[in-house]
């Protein structure tokens, strides 16, 4: 009785966020591109720098860290047909991967960046990555935060006005606990 | 208010309504949109209507009938015994997700669940029997649950037990399930898809913007099922023209087919206004359908409908919707 169900909708969800709003989560596909194009226009200057670090680079650098690919997954979240927020990781070595995340500033601080986290870990351990890494400036406080508050036990290590970060993408019942008090 | 929200009960068909204080008990706690709140108007108009009907000299075909709860046999048709016994645990003390993804538990979800699979296998036994003509659970219709977990805060899978049940157990010989919530029935399409018993239409908002982000018109059921399933995606903004050109389309489809009975899931959840889905139907949308489908039944499969209310997160737009539902399913505006 049981029939088949399309790989993409394995990460699809609906995610409530702290203001009680809904938004779509999905993995992002190639025709997704003009939407995340139009999602990295609404950025805030101090959204494009967190992310990137380098803001001055082109447009069409930035905007080829954001598409999807053969060498990273990305997750995107949707609300009334625009993206408010962007996951992805990047396969860095056998079984690590470097994460980028960003949120649109006005859904910034309900709770999005955290379930987008969690399921970007869940895709990456299924496909055999222990361990994420990111490097967040010392100013972005929101993320740091967002990562210690995640629950995940995380090496830190401070590099200049940069902080690298590491953890692993399984989940235990500790991280658990710390999403459902999100 | 100033919608139109009462029922008559002027009708030739016997007509049954499963709802009382226990249906409210299948709610998420405060901010998630699958709250009680939203279904709180509808509940007040239909307490409204069943006083007036308590005192006055009303048809006696129509019955608003109290919430019963199925047992965990039920639910074991067609959900893993693992799944069950997870949502009993979780159950106890409310904490923890149901599938640590977008459904989490609540403090007696499970108790909560056996009330709204009961009341549509209670549907679904009263038809059989022949009590009813129609039957509506509002409270029903969580299209999104699979055997294994729960989704879309879906916990358990009524339509697909009831499904289950009337084709495995009394043996009917196949039943269309049709769908309008703004969300594609996922739960049901990829559970029956191979199965040609099941005849599904599903008219919902394209999967590229919104949950669960399948049922493209290319999937039309697979192996013995293929060409037994219709998927009717729209393009976000659909307004009713949209809606009774695509029902036009589904209303054909099921007649070819004349199935034994008609599961009619009736999400509110594309009228304009809807918190979480982009689509712009009118409660006419939900007349429509409904009227189509009445005459339908009475045609085809001895008027035998069991309808579901879905999903919808705008109290107002709930209480419309389902109005309209009840209205015509009660005979008053005449069949086709």
């Amino acid at each position: 009785m049981v029939g088949t169900e399309t790989a993409s909708k394995r990460f699809s969800s609906d995610i409530v966020l702290r203001d009680g709003l809904v938004a779509y989560a999905r993995q992002a596909l190639p025709e997704d591109s003009r939407m995340i194009d139009e999602f990295l226009k609404s950025l805030s200057n101090e959204s494009i720098s967190f992310r990137f670090f380098d803001s001055a680079a082109e447009w069409q650098v930035l905007l080829r860290q954001l598409l999807p690919s053969t060498t990273n997954f990305v997750l995107i979240a949707i609300r009334e047909g625009s993206l408010i927020g962007h996951a992805a990781y990047y396969r860095s070595g056998k079984d690590t991967a470097e994460i980028g995340l960003v949120i649109l500033d006005a859904y910034q601080s309900k709770g999005l960046g955290t379930m987008l986290l969690e399921k970007i870990a869940r895709a990456a351990n299924e496909d055999g990555i222990s361990v994420f890494e990111t490097i967040i400036s010392q100013d972005n406080t929101r993320m740091i935060k967002m990562v210690q508050d995640m629950g995940f036990p995380t090496s830190v290590k401070v590099e200049s006005d940069l902080i690298r970060i590491r953890f692993p993408t399984s989940i235990d019942p500790i991280t658990i606990e710390s999403f459902q008090k999100r | 208010m100033s919608e139109d929200v009462s029922f008559s009960f002027m009708t030739q068909c016997k007509f049954g309504i499963s709802f009382g204080r226990d249906s409210l008990l299948y709610s998420f706690p405060e901010g998630n949109p699958m709250n009680k709140s939203r279904v709180k108007l509808f509940a007040q108009a239909l307490e409204q209507t069943a006083n007036q009907k308590n005192t006055s000299d009303l048809d006696e075909r129509i019955r608003v009938i109290e919430p019963v709860a199925c047992t965990d046999a039920d639910l074991l048709v067609f959900h893993t015994k693992g799944y069950v016994e997870l949502v009993k645990e979780l159950s106890k003390t409310g904490e923890g997700y149901l599938n640590y993804n977008d459904t989490p538990a609540f403090k007696g979800v499970f108790e909560a669940s056996l009330f709204l699979v009961g009341n549509t296998l209670n549907g679904l036994r009263c038809i059989l029997e022949g009590r009813f003509d129609h039957f509506f659970n509002p409270i029903g219709g969580l299209h999104h649950a699979s055997a294994e977990g729960a989704r879309g805060f879906c916990v358990f899978n009524d339509s697909a037990i009831a499904i289950s049940k009337a084709l495995d157990e009394v043996k009917l010989r196949s039943v269309a399930y049709v769908d309008i919530d703004a969300h594609h029935g996922d739960g049901i399409y990829y559970e029956f898809e191979p199965d040609p018993r099941v005849i599904v239409g599903d008219i919902h908002e394209d999967g590229s913007n919104l949950y669960p982000g399948t049922g493209d018109e290319t999937e039309t059921g697979k192996g013995f099922g293929l060409g037994t399933k219709l998927n009717i995606p729209l393009p976000p903004g659909s307004s009713d023209k949209e809606f009774f050109e695509a029902f036009d389309r589904i209303e054909e489809f099921v007649l070819k087919a004349k199935p034994d009975l008609i599961f009619f899931q009736c999400g509110a959840d594309g009228l304009a206004g809807d918190p979480i889905s982009d689509l712009k139907y009118t409660a006419a949308a939900h007349a429509y359908a409904t009227k189509k489908l009445h005459s339908l039944a009475h045609e085809i499969c001895q008027g035998r409908i069991l309808a579901m209310g879905g999903g919808g997160y705008n109290p107002v737009n709930v209480c419309v919707a389902w109005s309209a539902v009840i209205r015509e399913l009660s005979g008053m505006n005449g069949r086709d």
